[in-house]
């Protein structure tokens, strides 16, 4: 049934300072289909959607519509040119109604004729399922309403081509339900998709094709008739075993320190843990984990499956609706994150930039984030700089943070050295348990290394140890035990000598053992 | 070809922030000065009899510290919720607060008790009256986060119309021939004068007061939970600070201390209360705060060059007969030439050829 190539790319490449996010692609998408680009975070495909859709332009390869060849300056090219972008964020005014944020940026005559423009919107509308009235305000819709609005301000545009970001993470299995029966109506007549996800059985349930997308470069591309979950997981996994030059030199030096590790005491114990995200839904179901002194725990899953919030409930900043969270063995009655500070927790959050650093002070003042009760600050009950300047010192020539003095504003420095920054402060102070949350996304290869030394440190030195990764070498690499995490449930939990790299990439992808 | 660009700076010291403000302030006086030109008056002539009349004479240098007094605490008022990002627009309507909570202690109690238990007990009413007035909206940012810039500037005009109705009422002096003021206070409310000149001691309550807040900020752990929360909420979070406490304790704070402000003003200078009695020493406390980067010492030097432009334009009034609106003019472009110049501080104008 599909036919004409509405949609080509030829060798796309695009580097950014230190990384190239896209090297080579070549993709292409035909008139009537559903093309899933698959692959985990950093793949590279929100930078090919960027480009496709006009917000940046390749410093490589050609780009061409209906056969022929293009180069948008800007989004609004490409806009003409019929694509439309459905962002993971919606790109809404909440407190305007859908119909004035739909024809918001259209052209339209100096007198609006709301009426007709209702009229307009409804017929789209009913035409694909988009059932949402148009004189309501965005902020009393549902997530999924907001979806519709989102979708059917591409479609009033005129656009043949729609790409959707990750469309179903914010939402419930019925709402996913519903947008696929729209994308197939779209398909139908004539509109092209292409559908971002990293969550296996929707792929399969609405592609055409797929393509994986991995550190970026396309892998392989496949018909979804002639594939399986298992063959696709290989593929992805594939990558993972011919794994970087780097773990594979790491591997001796971490093997001998892993026979050492003695388990002991049990730290961290969760059982039967329920909660939900922000927007309600649930996100942990029934979670029930050990984490042991002296031992890495590696959290292993493709990232939405409840990883965030999984670290989130460990450190105190989201409440858990059912379950019981032991700290060496108590039961904890109320969760906060000063107390959880107290307790013991080093935690290195997912977004250190957004939470583990204030950007506009000194480095010395952020060793003082999460620590400014330790009273090895203070004298007399009041700040004493000194010793914070000479500690801010002490760490960072410990722990080899490169910055010309302690006094320097932290934003200024490299991701390394912010992470070296906020695991050294972590550790420093007296604690039990060091929750990692990737800990080296983003970072170059040297300070990668870095970090993964201290964390097996850390672990030496007695600490019970959560990794939470979406990079499979990384758990593989340093963790002593591995636990897969899918759809808030732990899958299994694995000692790494027995772990099978393809049998974690299947339960990862939520097909069952 | 020659076109502009930015380039980010890497390092902003102090002493690029300082000479970027002292920049704007003399571009401010440049703009101010082609005014005077438009109004046909030379502004050398303008300026040089603003220098001669304000600093060399014993009679002005009274009312600079006078003046200096209140914009010492509305402008550590301003600066100190500043730091945590909170903006008080509400100072004026706290220092009317001060006044009308002074006011009534000095009207109930003035002839009754002595200096030494009267003045303490005028303080604490004023310092009641500000902090309530912000309370309101420090409630409602924190728990419903409803923008405290909105709410501190309607609370404004409330405490306006408190003052008013009460001077026109119940509060009137009924000696003053219909003149909407209250009657005189009794002297023994009237505050300690320094060195033998009008300078009343409030000139040294708001030194002491910017000193504390300067030493709660650097030295103190409330000091640390403002700066980290300040800088960015979310590693407050991630540091278990309660920032909804911390917001109102800090709004609350802001508003006392410029409550303490307008208890000087009706204490030490006025000695009763009348209309219009702030002079916009609120809203010249944003501005002092913005020139001194919200750092305390800092409004100590800019509360003093505020003063400057406040009786150097009363003589202006005097000896070119300008009108009053004149000063409001001139801090206007003054804040409008600091915010404009904000960009300098983080970024590098450069030439480049093409």
């Amino acid at each position: 049934m599909p036919q004409s190539v509405v949609l080509e790319l030829k060798n796309i490449t695009k580097s950014f300072p230190g990384i190239i996010a896209n090297d080579h692609i070549n993709f292409d998408l035909k008139k009537g289909e559903i093309h899933t680009l698959l692959g985990e975070n950093g793949a590279g495909k929100s930078t090919l959607m960027n480009i496709i859709s006009g917000l940046y332009p390749a410093d490589e390869g050609e780009l061409s519509i209906n056969g022929e060849k293009t180069n948008f300056l800007n989004p609004k090219q490409a806009i003409l040119a019929g694509i439309g972008m459905v962002h993971q964020h919606f790109m809404l005014i909440k407190n305007h109604t859908v119909a004035e944020n739909i024809i918001l940026g259209t052209p339209q005559k100096f007198h609006l004729s709301i009426k007709k423009i209702h009229k307009e919107i409804t017929t789209i509308s009913e035409e694909y399922g988009l059932f949402v009235d148009p004189s309501k305000k965005i902020q009393n819709l549902s997530v999924g309403e907001q979806q519709r609005v989102e979708i059917l301000k591409i479609l009033y545009r005129g656009a043949q081509i729609l790409i959707l970001d990750e469309p179903t993470a914010v939402l419930s299995p019925q709402e996913s339900e519903s947008l696929f029966k729209i994308l197939h109506k779209m398909v139908a007549t004539g509109h092209s998709v292409i559908f971002i996800s990293h969550k296996m059985k929707e792929v399969l349930a609405i592609s055409d094709r797929i393509t994986i997308l991995s550190k970026g470069k396309v892998l392989k591309t496949v018909q979804r008739d002639t594939t399986t979950a298992e063959a696709l997981a290989k593929i992805m996994m594939g990558e993972s075993k011919l794994s970087s030059e780097l773990s594979k030199e790491s591997q001796s030096e971490v093997d001998i320190k892993i026979q050492n590790s003695v388990n002991q005491n049990t730290v961290i114990e969760l059982k039967n843990i329920y909660a939900d995200n922000k927007q309600g839904h649930p996100v942990l179901n029934d979670i029930s984990l050990e984490i042991k002194s002296g031992e890495i725990l590696g959290l292993a899953g493709i990232s939405g499956n409840g990883q965030s919030e999984l670290a989130k409930v460990l450190g105190g900043l989201l409440p858990f609706k059912k379950g019981e969270y032991l700290f060496e063995g108590k039961a904890l009655d109320k969760v906060s994150v000063s107390k959880m500070i107290k307790l013991g927790l080093g935690y290195i959050p997912e977004d250190r930039k957004r939470f583990g650093i204030a950007k506009g002070l000194s480095i010395a003042n952020n060793f003082l984030i999460r620590d400014y009760q330790n009273p090895q600050f203070y004298q007399n009950r009041f700040l004493n700089w000194q010793k914070i300047y000479k500690y801010a010192r002490k760490k960072m020539t410990e722990f080899d943070i490169r910055a010309p003095s302690e006094k320097t504003s932290i934003g200024k420095l490299s991701g390394g050295n912010i992470q070296k920054t906020i695991l050294s402060r972590e550790i420093s102070r007296s604690i039990k348990f060091l929750l990692a949350n990737q800990p080296i996304r983003g970072l170059d290869v040297n300070a990668a290394g870095d970090i993964r030394n201290l964390i097996l440190k850390a672990k030496e030195s007695g600490l019970a140890v959560l990794l939470i990764s979406e990079d499979l070498d990384e758990i593989l690499t340093i963790s002593d035990r591995i636990a897969i995490i899918y759809n808030g449930q732990i899958q299994q939990v694995v000692p790494r000598d027995q772990a099978n790299i393809e049998k974690i990439g299947l339960i990862m992808t939520g097909i069952p053992d | 070809m020659y076109y502009f660009t930015f380039e980010k700076r890497l390092h902003s010291s102090f002493k690029i922030r300082t000479s970027i403000t002292l920049t704007s302030i003399l571009t401010a006086l440049i703009i101010g000065g082609i005014f005077f030109l438009i109004i046909g008056i030379n502004p050398i002539a303008v300026y040089k009899s603003v220098v001669t009349n304000v600093f060399f004479n014993t009679y002005a240098w009274e009312d600079l510290f006078l003046k200096t007094s209140p914009l010492l605490l509305t402008g550590i008022s301003v600066a100190l919720a500043a730091n945590l990002k909170i903006w008080n627009i509400g100072a004026d309507g706290q220092f009317y607060m001060g006044t009308l909570g002074a006011t009534w202690v000095a009207l109930n109690y003035g002839g009754a008790l002595s200096s030494t238990s009267i003045i303490p007990l005028m303080f604490l009413a004023a310092v009641l009256a500000g902090s309530l007035w912000a309370l309101l909206p420090a409630l409602f940012r924190a728990q419903f986060g409803v923008n405290e810039i909105i709410t501190t500037l309607l609370m404004n005009y409330i405490a306006i119309s408190w003052v008013d109705y009460l001077i026109f009422g119940s509060w009137r002096d009924p000696k003053s021939n219909n003149f909407p003021v209250t009657p005189e206070f009794s002297e023994s409310t009237y505050l300690p004068t320094l060195l033998n000149s009008s300078v009343h001691a409030g000139l040294l309550v708001g030194v002491v007061i910017i000193l504390l807040i300067y030493f709660i900020l650097k030295k103190t752990k409330l000091g640390v939970q403002i700066t980290i929360t300040g800088d960015n909420p979310d590693a407050g979070l991630y540091s278990g600070i309660n920032i909804k406490r911390l917001i109102v304790i800090i709004l609350v704070l802001s508003g006392g201390i410029a409550g303490v402000a307008g208890m000087l003003e009706v204490t030490g200078v006025q000695h009763r209360l009348q209309q219009n009695i702030s002079l916009g020493y609120g809203y010249t406390g944003i501005i002092i705060a913005w020139l001194a980067r919200n750092h305390p010492l800092g409004v100590i030097f800019y509360a003093f060059f505020m003063a400057v432009v406040f009786v150097g334009g009363e003589n202006l009034q005097i000896v070119f007969g300008l009108p009053k609106a004149m000063i409001d003019l001139f801090q206007g472009i003054i804040l409008f030439c600091v915010l404009g110049m904000e960009i300098f501080a983080e970024y590098r104008l450069k030439i480049k050829r093409v």
